[in-house]
């Protein structure tokens, strides 16, 4: 189909689905993401995987732009507050997921390669369904803030995780013997400190030019102009140079909201423009899922799927009864960490040309989880923002992640 | 919310300083993609994907053809009663292969999207070629070509079954001679080998211009070069030709040596006589003298124009001289020769040859006077002088002396022709 034709297409129906799934209180999210699934080529077939491959840099946007929103709980002020929690909650919910995961696939009796990659994967939480289910249900309260800052910390322990892992099973993995342990340990390592120690480096930079900038410019479409330019050039730099746009995207946010005068005005005038890149957003998300996969992802799938789950709720409770925080916060806090999706098929691709020989197995496990999590993530979100009573709590026109809103 | 005190600004200045010069220094010393990175592909991997695109191109260049033979297939016809091809030669002249002795004289012409009956054909017993008048056909594929091909050009050949289209992807070899019932001509040489079912097709370059016309040419099947396939098309015009195709006659004027061995007799000489054809049905032997035609004298070949004039309705009478008596024949240009063919069959559903009749010569020596009158290996002598062979005494009797000049009558593919065989020189 014609690139106008289906990006015109994605939008309409992605609304409409929208619209449909508000009936089942189901998270728009969701109902994006189903129609991205019926519209793509493993139902429909009327996205193509040109199509896609053609609206990818739609994808690239919209997730630079989600993860600029979510760098701002780096919030000074907010993060002396609740940064200390955050960071012992991500650790706990991280580590117990990894570590069940891990335990399950050995169990299942893969190599210990597999297991180490599928633990190290299973850490992350999607970003942007948890940003969208958030802003969607206008959520404020302790849950929202951790839940924000747990996904901003754990994709990084994740990218982190997985390249300690990536640069272990390099280091004692004998292989073609072409490469010398020093070269092999020069190349993981550095890649682990150059995506995290890199990217934040060019997120400070663009997040500096954007924050200085955008005290100059006050009108709203400028600002959007402005904002759009920068993460474009930071999600761009970042493929120049294989650092992670992740990271630098985050970086960006985090480096703005501490130093821009305006981020405020930024950040509203972010969140009441960008809605159709992330409608689009979600529904290539969904497209590039392939539901015939589940049947195929098999016992260490189903590991897989109940192992992260059980080891995000047992982390999330048992740290935040150990803080000491509220027992909405206890209870629910597992529930909105379940959804996974861009960065585990990002790591899945990376797998893919690092270890050819894992990646058979990785990749049927990941994709299909990953079909699995992102249709009930967003529902199972939202159900735990409801849960503890944070649904509407920031109608007062302020974007809910927004800093000193009380 | 914290703001950037003015004393801030020194430590923001910093940071942005190290961070440029993480990234530089980051961009400098990380490691370059190492070719193993990259998921290599297996060695039969790459052979099968080799192999892919080159079937693909193979693909690609079947189907350039295909539609290249589409283009051209408009000149192109199929003539089921000839069982041949034809190429539309020039406005309303098909040119197509000749196979029996006689062509068809009521042809139909299966053209692209109808079938239209010919007017009228030009052959000769003696030429490959036919040339079929089609009133309302116009000539599309340009018959010649102004850039001479080189070897290893690319040239399709076009013929038509009863099933559609057919083409062949050749490539150019050369022009060469080749000799198509005696006559000398030329062909285009390619990677092709002609067969029976591509005659009377074209083979075209690759700009739709035609190369060459495929006619049998001996026992094989050439493509006469389109110059060579006007020459005996204008051949095929002249009167010898129409009197071969009409009574299988071929005449000529008689040389001084037949003047002497006949004894004076003045006329046209009956060179050969083509069995099956009206001349030999009425009669007609190679050797006989016309001396006159419908009561008129005949001095020269050209009195005999009147019988092959399309307006002729009278069978023409001829006067001969055979020996020493003159008889009146008549020929019939319409007899029919395939009564004949059927007199062979019987009620039992057999059908046989007759017997061969006369002597197979097996060699003839260079330079003898056999050689010099034109005889061949292969040929089967039937009479010498007025004596028909009916034994090996007789003929070894006849030929032993050669101290006389004898006039000799020969058959071969299907023709009677008559020579002198000299006089031994002494």
């Amino acid at each position: 189909m014609d690139q106008l034709t289906s990006l015109g297409l994605i939008l309409l129906l992605a609304l409409l689905a929208g619209h449909l799934v508000r009936f089942i209180r189901v998270p728009e999210v969701t109902g994006y993401i189903l129609a991205g699934v019926a519209l793509g080529p493993s139902l429909l077939g009327w996205l193509s995987q040109e199509n896609l491959l053609a609206m990818s840099v739609f994808s690239e946007v919209a997730l630079g732009l989600i993860l600029f929103s979510v760098g701002s709980v780096f919030e000074f002020s907010l993060f002396r507050r609740i940064g200390r929690q955050v960071l012992l909650l991500t650790l706990a919910e991280s580590t117990l997921a990894a570590a069940v995961v891990t335990t399950g696939i050995l169990y299942f009796g893969q190599p210990w390669q597999v297991a180490l990659l599928l633990g190290a994967i299973a850490i992350a939480t999607a970003p942007a369904s948890t940003l969208m289910v958030i802003r969607e249900s206008d959520s404020a309260g302790p849950l929202t803030d951790t839940l924000l800052g747990i996904v901003a910390v754990n994709n990084l322990l994740c990218i982190t995780a997985y390249s300690l892992v990536a640069a272990a099973i390099e280091l004692l993995t004998p292989a073609g013997g072409a490469a010398s342990f020093l070269e092999t340990f020069y190349r993981s390592g550095f890649l682990l400190l150059w995506q995290l120690v890199g990217s934040v480096a060019l997120g400070f930079l663009v997040g500096l030019l954007l924050a200085g900038w955008s005290s100059q410019v006050t009108e709203g479409g400028e600002v959007l102009i402005l904002l759009a330019g920068a993460i474009l050039l930071c999600v761009g730099l970042s493929h120049l140079l294989d650092l992670s746009p992740l990271v630098a995207s985050l970086a960006v946010g985090a480096t703005m909201v501490n130093l821009a005068e305006r981020s405020r005005h930024v950040f509203g005038a972010l969140s009441a423009t960008d809605p159709p890149f992330y409608a689009i957003f979600f529904v290539i998300a969904g497209a590039e899922l392939d539901a015939r996969l589940i049947p195929a992802m098999g016992a260490l799938g189903v590991v897989y799927v109940l192992g992260r789950a059980i080891g995000k709720f047992a982390g999330a409770k048992l740290a935040a009864r150990r803080l000491g925080l509220s027992t909405e916060v206890q209870n629910y806090l597992g529930f909105a960490l379940l959804a996974q999706a861009g960065l585990a098929v990002g790591l899945t691709l990376a797998v893919n040309s690092r270890f050819t020989g894992f990646a058979p197995v990785v990749s049927t496990v990941v994709l299909a989880s990953v079909t699995i999590y992102e249709m009930i993530g967003p529902v199972s979100t939202r159900f735990a923002l409801t849960r503890a009573g944070e649904v509407g709590l920031a109608k007062a026109a302020h974007d809910p992640m927004l800093p000193d809103r009380r | 919310m914290t703001r950037p005190a003015p004393a801030n600004a020194k430590y923001i200045f910093t940071l942005a300083a190290v961070s440029v010069l993480i990234l530089l220094l980051g961009s400098l010393v990380r490691p370059r993609p190492r070719s193993a990175d990259q998921p290599q592909p297996s060695e039969t991997d790459l052979a099968r994907l080799t192999r892919l695109t080159e079937r693909r191109s193979l693909d690609t260049r079947a189907g350039y053809f295909a539609q290249l033979a589409d283009d051209v297939a408009t000149s192109v016809v199929r003539m089921p009663d000839a069982g041949a091809s034809g190429v539309v030669w020039t406005t309303g002249t098909i040119a197509t292969a000749r196979f029996e002795p006689r062509f068809p004289t009521a042809t139909l012409v299966r053209m692209l999207d109808r079938d239209v009956r010919a007017s009228g054909a030009v052959w000769a017993p003696h030429l490959p070629v036919a040339g079929v008048q089609v009133p309302d056909v116009a000539q599309l594929v340009p018959a010649h070509r102004a850039v001479a091909p080189r070897s290893g050009d690319w040239l399709v050949a076009v013929w038509r079954t009863d099933q559609g289209r057919v083409f062949a992807p050749a490539n150019f070899l050369d022009v060469a001679p080749v000799s198509c019932d005696e006559l000398p001509s030329r062909e285009t040489l390619s990677t092709l080998v002609f067969t029976r079912s591509m005659a009377g097709g074209g083979l075209f370059d690759i700009n739709g211009n035609l190369m060459g016309l495929i006619l049998p040419c001996g026992e094989r099947y050439a493509a006469v070069v389109p110059e060579q396939v006007d020459a005996m098309l204008s051949e095929a015009e002249s009167f010898g030709s129409r009197l071969l195709a009409r009574y299988g006659l071929a005449v000529g004027p008689m040389t001084d040596d037949e003047t002497e061995y006949f004894k004076g007799a003045a006329g046209v000489i009956v060179r050969e006589v083509w069995i099956g054809f009206s001349g030999e049905v009425a009669g007609l032997r190679p050797g006989d003298i016309i001396v006159a035609l419908n009561g008129a004298v005949v001095a020269s070949a050209d009195d005999l124009r009147p019988v092959v004039a399309q307006t002729e309705r009278e069978p023409p009478v001829l006067s001969v001289q055979r020996d020493t008596a003159r008889l009146e024949i008549t020929i019939r240009a319409d007899a029919d020769t395939t009564a004949r063919e059927t007199d062979r069959q019987t009620t039992a559903g057999l059908m046989w040859e007759s017997p061969q009749k006369g002597y197979r010569i097996d060699a003839v020596l260079p330079g003898s006077r056999a050689a010099t009158a034109g005889i061949r290996p292969g040929d089967r002598l039937l009479r010498i002088g007025r004596t028909e062979l009916r034994s090996l005494d007789q003929m070894r009797r006849l030929l032993a002396t050669g101290r006389t000049a004898a006039f000799v009558e020969i058959e071969r593919d299907g023709r009677r022709r008559g020579t002198l065989l000299k006089q031994a020189e002494p």
